[in-house]
């Protein structure tokens, strides 16, 4: 549009603008820097145009590496240089752009240089960026003695600055190294400021110490109010980089690791953030120094049991210094080492800190959280712990009923509703997750972030409304994605921020690449099309008002992005126990596996559809002259479309088999929960669709021989196995009660599983459905023409008789499966019979942890719980219902 | 221990903790784009040594002749982060940068329950120049203070003589 609108007016600037950021919107570059170039033929004295032709250069660039250093990346560093040479540059947008020009030339030694020269003048609105942009060129140029001091001097200007610290401690080891390297006497840099030996980064850290204590101690009032970590954390650094380089010396440079480690508890062991400081350090210390240190900071606490009393804190302070101990021996791995009644003793003493230390929090208002709530998440893992050592689901249920009451001390506390959270999915009741989880208020950019808290259980357990719920709210979120980053790319033309223009472009490609976005579209279009049908004409109106086109997939496996956020759980699990980055990447395997699954899956259903109604959206005549006449081409492609999804099918599930093997394990710190696949595959789910895919595939092949009096060609794939067990005696093993017994009285499970597994079944039935309603609509014709010509059976070819026959028990196997399944599940789901079972999860025992719970409290979990199971039930048995329906008039 | 670094697009994947306080707004997308696509230098995040964003600060500068100032638009630190003087060190970036801005002052609304933030603001030098009525809408509406600090370019500190009454919303400009 703007482009006819300049051919018309080639000399306005206003169009040109617009046709810039049309071309900014879709995201081509090298028009861009053509009508940017127009624009400062017309008006040459603005500054800015010229420099969004350099841009969008630097951005061709970016997209065509090969040219990149060849071509782009000079013309644009001329074109700057240029204006340079003739005095024209202006603004500091216009500085910076010739920076990254620069950098991504590695032309590191010319960029320095206009840090050096007067262009430097024009970078104020950063005030740190010279000084760190100067020391990164001289990185980059491997300048190490400069960048040592270069570094020194910035700690000693601001000395809690983490990366400075880290990047200083690189540098002095790599000129460490260059010197055992160099032969005596050929490398002499002793006389410069640089630290080269380990003795003068000792030397230079603990100068920094003394600094930090002497201004603090010194000074009245103290300069600084707060300790700062910096320098300490720099000495335990300095160690760990040693221990890891196997350096002899490392436990005695600096004195003995466990006293340094005991130091830096003393000075920040009442800071929150203490944990997840000393928690990078935890190698330093040997298994008995750990738990030397652990017991004897406990002692000078203060607080330990005497005679059998509990010695309670007198101040918010000694708390978290003990909640810090606690969260440490944690993470050294000592809760795991723990007996049963260890583990519940220790859960006992915290819970009764938990509730001494509540008046504390007295005059906190409702958005604070309790000083004490840390106390309460430890004593839940410790709970769960047990749960899973015993197998007792009495464990979580006492946990869930803990948790509950923490938050009405402290509602708004994001860990505890996380973890209780996790504990209703475990025990499979999604409908308190999701309330939990509306009270977090996700929104916008979170629903790709923290969907995932619980996108895998919400169809896992069958809610299938909130689904769709869930799945609206994150598309409405993406879908507007492309848009909001294009105007803002805009804007940061119109501003000169162009450092931020390929940040933007980057953001937004991560973010259309979101596997959330990809599950959720997945998942949506497959409730979609199974849902709501009754009838297999209801099923064709629902695919023909879709725009899809099966041939294509719609995700791009390569290019996927996992943005799930893990890090929001406070975890002090084991680094042995739990590697989280090992799992976040299992994880993500696994969920592209099953999405691969479900992606396909959905392509071969609109595919079968199709198939079976080729003329489904034209007129209904289903004469079966027409179907021929207009089958001809668009059948036979379809046939091939099908064929070839169901190999890509069973490829995948082949793949995911072997994936299958190495399944991830849920702990609770972890809350990338596993996909469906594992029970997926237990039951050959993805077996069975294959074989019902196969009979609409013989069918349809066996109709057009029939129609076309030829023998039929051979099927062009090998076809799948049954599956060992029928469908009917899956659904009949899934007959369970909800709550079990096991152990004699002593152990209770929760049967999620069983859940799990009718979600599963019921909807794997209502795509079987779909399939045969399609098979349906190819065999009826024939049904018919065999009708008319009479009883003349026995003339029909041998191979259609097997398909019916295959058909009919297919049709008759699916319809009893559906009532089983009904059945197995409306009995143990029932209100009196849930509240009877869930009542068995109450503790009767003499710990602390098991009494005064509050009835009250403890009545309205069972409620939440048991309402979330009939949920469940109430959704499939609507599903299950319509798919009854949907059979019945499927039958011949 | 911090590093104070640009606030980059790719930290609204992680900033998570700090937003899932309850006092802390979770924006669409345009408003971060916004800040980050017109003043950049405003939007800072601070990064703990374990690479957990800490906290951040998100800012601008604005306002015709006299009142040309810097606006703290949003200032927030998770809570394990507490009680390290994060918050005024961000701060304090802030207003550098202002200063070479050559602003006049610095501004910030807060809740007036939100005694920690408040008394937080007195200590790092600002003052309450007016109460904004029914500022914050929610299931109760609550009144804002508007609060500020005068930079060296005020030399006479007219912009934190208090103003004389509170004001509605829709008379700020």
């Amino acid at each position: 549009m703007y482009e006819n609108a300049y051919k018309k007016k080639p000399d306005s600037e206003e169009i040109l603008n617009a046709l810039f950021m049309a071309y900014v919107r879709i995201g081509n570059y090298k028009k861009q820097q053509q009508v940017a170039m127009a624009l400062h033929k017309l008006r040459p004295q603005k500054n800015p145009y010229y420099f969004w032709a350099v841009m969008s250069i630097v951005m061709q660039a970016y997209e065509n590496e090969n040219l990149a250093n060849s071509m782009f990346l000079p013309l644009a560093g001329k074109m700057v240089e240029k204006f340079i040479n003739e005095g024209r540059l202006e603004a500091e947008a216009e500085v910076r752009i010739y920076l990254i020009i620069l950098q991504s030339m590695a032309k590191f030694e010319e960029a320095l240089k206009v840090l050096k020269g007067p262009l430097s003048e024009k970078l104020v609105s950063e005030p740190d960026f010279p000084s760190f942009l100067e020391v990164e060129l001289l990185t980059k140029l491997e300048l190490w003695t400069t960048v040592n001091t270069a570094y020194k001097r910035l700690i000693e200007s601001n000395p809690d600055s983490w990366q400075c610290y880290k990047e200083y401690l690189r540098s002095s080891f790599i000129l460490i190294d260059a010197h055992s390297n160099a032969e005596e006497g050929v490398v002499n840099c002793s006389d410069t400021a640089a630290d080269d030996t380990v003795e003068r980064v000792v030397e230079f850290l603990s100068t920094m110490v003394r600094r930090d204590r002497d201004s603090r101690e010194s000074a009245t009032p103290p300069q600084l109010p707060y300790p700062i970590r910096g320098p300490y954390l720099g000495r335990l650094e300095l160690l760990r980089i040693l221990k890891d380089r196997n350096d002899v010396n490392w436990n005695k440079v600096l004195g003995n690791p466990l006293e340094l480690i005991c130091q830096y508890y003393d000075q920040f062991g009442d800071k929150p953030c203490c944990f997840s400081d000393l928690q990078l350090y935890a190698a330093l210390l040997s298994e008995s120094e750990k738990q030397q240190m652990i017991t004897e900071l406990l002692a000078k606490l203060g607080i330990q049991s005497q005679d059998g009393q509990i010695v309670m804190a007198t101040d918010i302070k000694v708390i978290q210094r003990h909640i810090l101990l606690i969260q440490l021996s944690r993470y050294y791995g000592f809760h795991r080492q723990m007996e049963t009644d260890k583990c519940l003793s220790l859960a006992e003493e915290l819970l009764r800190r938990y509730t001494d230390g509540l008046k504390f929090g007295e005059s906190l208002t409702s958005t604070d959280q309790q000083y004490v709530d840390s106390y309460m998440l430890l004593l839940i893992h410790l709970l769960h712990d047990v749960a899973v050592s015993t197998k007792n689901d009495q464990y979580i249920w006492h946990a869930l009923v803990l948790l509950e009451m923490s938050l009405t001390k402290s509602p708004t506390n994001s860990q505890l509703k996380l973890l209780a959270i996790q504990l209703y999915a475990q025990i499979g009741a999604f409908m308190p997750c999701y309330n939990l989880y509306e009270s977090l208020e996700i929104k916008h950019i979170q629903h790709d972030t923290l969907g995932y808290v619980v996108c895998n259980h919400v169809l896992r357990l069958g809610h299938l409304s909130v689904a769709h719920t869930i799945f609206d709210n994150t598309l409405r979120f993406f879908a507007s994605v492309h848009k909001d980053t294009s105007d803002y790319l805009i804007s940061c033309y119109k501003y000169g921020s162009f450092p931020k223009v390929q940040e933007f472009v980057q953001f937004r490609h991560r973010l259309q690449n979101s596997l959330q976005f990809a599950i959720c579209t997945a998942e949506k279009l497959l409730l979609d099309i199974i849902s709501n049908a009754s009838s297999h004409q209801m099923t064709v109106d629902i695919i023909n008002g879709m725009d899809i086109d099966p041939m294509t997939e719609q995700t791009d496996f390569k290019s996927l992005c996992d943005n799930r956020d893990d890090s929001i759980v406070f975890s002090c699990e084991p680094n042995k126990v739990v590697d989280k980055k090992e799992l976040k990447q299992k994880s993500f395997l696994e969920e592209k596996a099953w999405l691969h699954i479900r992606n396909l899956t959905a392509r071969c259903l609109v595919t079968a559809v199709r198939l079976g109604s080729p003329l489904a959206g034209g007129t209904t005549a289903p004469e079966s002259a027409a179907i021929r006449n207009g089958s001809d081409a668009k059948t036979v492609k379809l046939r091939d479309v099908l064929v070839r999804l169901r190999g890509e099918l069973a490829q995948c599930l082949t793949d995911s088999r072997q994936l299958n093997k190495a399944q991830m394990t849920n702990d609770l710190c972890l809350d990338l929960y596993r996909t469906r696949l594992s029970a997926f595959m237990r039951l050959d789910l993805g077996d069975r669709f294959l074989i019902v895919l196969d009979l609409l595939l013989s069918s349809e092949l066996h109709q057009n021989s029939q129609q076309d009096g030829q023998k039929a060609a051979s099927i062009s794939f090998s076809p799948a196995q049954k599956p060992a067990k029928s469908l009917s005696s899956l659904t009949q093993e899934n007959r369970k009660p909800m709550v079990m017994v096991c152990g004699g009285e002593e152990r209770r499970q929760i049967v999620v599983e069983m859940l799990e597994n009718s979600v599963l079944l019921a909807e794997h039935i209502s795509q079987v459905t779909i399939v045969l309603g399609a098979c349906h609509e190819i065999l009826k014709p024939i049904k018919a023409s065999l009708n008319k010509k009479g009883k003349k059976k026995k003339e029909m070819d041998p191979v259609m008789v097997s398909v019916f026959e295959s058909y009919d028990s297919f049709l008759s196997e699916t319809l009893s499966a559906v009532a089983d399944l009904q059945e197995a599940f409306s009995e143990p789901l029932t209100g009196d019979n849930l509240a009877f079972q869930l009542d068995a999860l109450k503790i009767e025992n003499s710990n602390l942890l098991f009494q005064h719970v509050d009835d009250t409290l403890e009545s309205s979990i069972r409620k939440k719980v048991t309402a979330s199971y009939q949920t469940t039930a109430a959704e499939i048995k609507t599903l299950l219902d319509r798919k009854l329906r949907y059979l019945e008039n499927l039958k011949f | 221990m911090t590093t104070i670094r640009p606030f980059t697009c790719d930290d609204l994947f992680t900033f998570n903790n700090v937003n899932l306080d309850p006092l802390t707004e979770t924006y669409g997308l345009p408003f971060y784009l916004q800040y980050l696509a017109h003043w950049p230098e405003y939007f800072q995040a601070a990064e703990s040594p374990s690479g957990e964003i800490m906290g951040y600060i998100m800012g601008k500068a604005e306002g015709p002749a006299d009142n040309w100032h810097g606006h703290v638009t949003a200032l927030t630190v998770a809570p394990e982060y507490r009680r390290l003087g994060l918050a005024a060190k961000l701060m304090s970036s802030l207003e550098d940068i202002s200063e070479k801005k050559k602003c006049y002052f610095v501004d910030l609304f807060v809740r007036v329950s939100n005694r920690v933030a408040v008394d937080m603001y007195k200590r790092l030098g600002y003052i309450v120049y007016r109460r904004v009525l029914e500022y914050y809408s929610g299931d109760v509406d609550e009144d804002a203070f508007d609060m500020r600090k005068a930079l060296s370019h005020d030399t006479e500190k007219k912009s934190i003589v208090p103003f004389t009454r509170d004001v509605r919303p829709e008379e700020l400009e």
